[in-house]
């Protein structure tokens, strides 16, 4: 399938230039509090659209890595995550950093990104292609449900109300009816705007609304201060701690397969995968009351668990077009710059740039642990820049990205007009993860129901014929049921602790 | 009985919007109609929005017998001083982007940059040195990356 003689193109020394600085990038981006790996991606999208389509996917990959694994720094020394992957990273770095061992606790995290996302890359060559087969045999059926699927697991898992998380999807659904449809020949939901007649582009909307909502909300806190904890470490710290890793084999291991087992399910991704990993680790440890006081096993099973998910997260990515969680949301969008198509179909016919794909993620994270280990002083300086500054070097960063993307400002009003929208979204609880995913899947949910209701002689029983498509919707239903029952569960518990509080 | 004011009026606004979309669903006439037609997705969701929004309306106010802790919380993060900072950045950028046009690139960025970090920072003379400086090299890199390196036509 793979012609091997592609990895000594992708190991080209320009690639290996643009990989280093993508990693690096990434994990800059990544340190900063607030800036998640999603705002890596699409702060730094803009600066590869003029590149050869093999490079800007080399350097995505690379941001991708750098953005998850630079959340560990804040995570550290601020008692910060950096982003919301490095969450349960926290509850033990900080406590190891606090009692004047943050260079340990930074190794151990810095040895556990690296392997996590080693043991994801080797899951990722071996499962991408076999499931990029299996997904030839999808037809409409099966991709319609495919995307019900999809957004039905991110709608239960995001936000408090799973209405809110619903009327979410639909504005997402509704926002890419916007423009032509091609086999009407007819012009939708526009309101005399040429500018949309294309309908909406996806990078402004999706980088309006992570950096705007994200910028706005943190007005409050732009003059604050972060007390950073200060750190003295050296690499060959580094390198004594990698030898300790011997004990903590099966806790790597276990978090790691946590990590690509919840990055594969759409919508999920790193952001879980740690909280998941560490639990796990917690309940397994033969010390489970160390967790939280400083445990370099808690540090571990977070870090190689997010990590790991990065790979998980590329496996739906790549193989069916689905994208698992925001930032791999944000490179769908990015890939389809560059004319690239995520889906079974890359897997077959362009099976070389997966392949670029596959060495780009192995290359980064062996440049983002050398990068940990020898610059880390400089991620650390990255988190002393003050908020004033950054803010609004970020909003003129990302306005002439939306700009540069088809040399037009209408795509920069959108990303203001759309990152307002957001903010609102965000304020009034709304989830913006499915209203981004909707408008990104929106026109393929709409062409796989028509093509599945004109298959089906204008009727949709079509469905109950195809054993996958069913075993999707079924899904979707049990995903929807079961977050209803959680939440209904929840309130529950909280009016019984109400009721016993009153009593008491 | 009290409502949860935030939920109850974005559910009025999503019903407005559902009702506007199928009134241009409406309004839509194509030639021919192939498979289910322009509006035959967009009317299905629509009709789930309208049925959604009406839910988060009867929840808002069936939920809220007393106190709606969440907006009390938010209110008391959200004094007036923030608020006020918060829309004027949002202006900046609005007044930003209307003026790059007809000013140009660079000398519109390295307003905006000085007059937003003089709005969100400390505004002593040692500080608006440092702005100038880091709006006058950011720019600069970023004409640089964009206009020479990616050749795109700046403003």
């Amino acid at each position: 399938m793979f012609d091997l003689s592609q990895i000594f193109h992708v190991l080209e020394p320009l690639n290996l230039l643009l990989m280093f600085l993508g990693v690096f990038g990434g994990l800059v981006i990544g340190a900063m509090p607030g800036l998640t790996s999603t705002m890596a991606v699409g702060l730094l999208v803009p600066v590869t659209f003029g590149m050869h389509v093999d490079q800007g996917l080399v350097t995505l990959v690379a941001v991708y890595i750098g953005g998850i694994s630079g959340g560990l720094v804040s995570a550290t020394l601020l008692n910060i995550p950096g982003t919301p992957s490095s969450v349960a990273t926290t509850f033990d770095a900080f406590p190891m950093a606090r009692r004047g061992e943050a260079g340990k606790a930074l190794a151990y995290g810095v040895f556990a990104s690296f392997l996590g996302g080693l043991f994801s890359f080797f899951i990722l060559a071996l499962v991408a292609p076999a499931l990029g087969r299996f997904a030839l045999r999808f037809g409409p059926y099966e991709y319609f449900a495919l995307v019900i699927f999809t957004l039905s697991c991110i709608v239960s898992i995001s936000g408090k109300s799973l209405v809110k998380g619903l009327l979410s999807a639909c504005v997402g659904l509704l926002m890419a009816m916007v423009g032509v449809s091609e086999p009407d020949s007819v012009t939708r939901f526009t309101f005399g705007l040429d500018a949309l007649e294309a309908g909406f582009s996806v990078m402004p909307v999706l980088i309006g609304m992570y950096a705007i909502a994200q910028i706005l909300q943190d007005v409050a806190f732009i003059k604050k201060p972060f007390n950073i904890i200060s750190a003295n470490f050296s690499p060959r710290e580094f390198l004594a701690v990698a030898a300790r890793f011997r004990n903590s084999v099966k806790n790597l291991v276990r978090s790691s397969l946590i990590g690509v087992g919840v990055g594969i399910l759409p919508g999920v991704g790193p952001g879980l995968s740690n909280i998941v990993a560490y639990s796990q680790a917690k309940s397994a440890s033969d010390d489970p009351d160390s967790f939280g006081q400083g445990n370099p096993d808690g540090i571990i099973a977070s870090e190689s668990a997010n990590n790991a998910a990065t790979g998980g997260a590329l496996i739906p990515l790549l193989t069916l077009g689905i994208p698992g969680d925001a930032t791999t949301m944000m490179m769908l969008g990015a890939f389809m710059i560059h004319n690239v198509q995520p889906g079974p179909l890359l897997m077959r016919d362009n099976a070389d740039l997966v392949l670029t794909i596959f060495v780009a993620y192995f290359v980064s994270n062996i440049f983002m642990l050398l990068l940990q280990i020898y610059f880390i002083r400089v991620l650390i300086k990255a988190l002393m820049v003050p908020r004033y500054i950054l803010y609004p070097v970020i909003l003129a960063m990302c306005g002439i990205g939306c700009y540069a993307l088809n040399n037009t400002m209408s795509d920069v009003w959108v990303f203001l007009i759309l990152g307002l929208v957001g903010y609102f979204f965000c304020r009034q609880g709304f989830p913006l993860l499915p209203l981004v995913l909707g408008l990104i899947l929106g026109r393929m949910a709409e062409d796989q129901l028509r093509i599945s209701w004109v298959m089906g002689h204008d009727s949709l029983v079509g469905y109950l014929d195809r054993p996958i498509a069913l075993t999707f919707l079924g899904l979707s239903a049990i995903s929807v049921a079961y977050a209803l029952y959680c939440k209904r569960r929840a309130r529950l518990r909280s009016k019984a602790g109400a009721g016993a509080a009153c009593a008491s | 009985m009290k409502v949860k004011t935030g939920d109850f009026v974005t559910a009025l606004i999503l019903l407005l919007f559902g009702a506007l979309l199928f009134q241009r669903c409406c309004a839509l006439r194509p030639a021919c109609i192939i498979a289910g037609g322009p509006v035959f997705f967009p009317k299905i969701i629509i009709g789930i929005m309208v049925l959604l929004s009406l839910v988060l309306i009867y929840q808002s106010v069936e939920r809220t017998g007393g106190k709606v802790p969440g907006a009390k919380a938010r209110s008391a993060a959200d004094p007036w001083q923030t608020l006020v900072l918060r829309w004027s950045l949002v202006g900046l950028v609005a007044i930003y982007l209307l003026v790059m046009p007809w000013l140009g690139y660079a000398p519109a960025t390295i307003l905006f940059l000085v007059a937003a970090m003089c709005m969100l920072g400390p505004t002593k003379p040692r500080n608006i040195a440092i702005y100038c400086v880091v709006s006058g090299a950011v720019t600069g890199v970023l004409y640089y990356v964009f206009g020479v390196m990616l050749t795109v036509f700046l403003p």
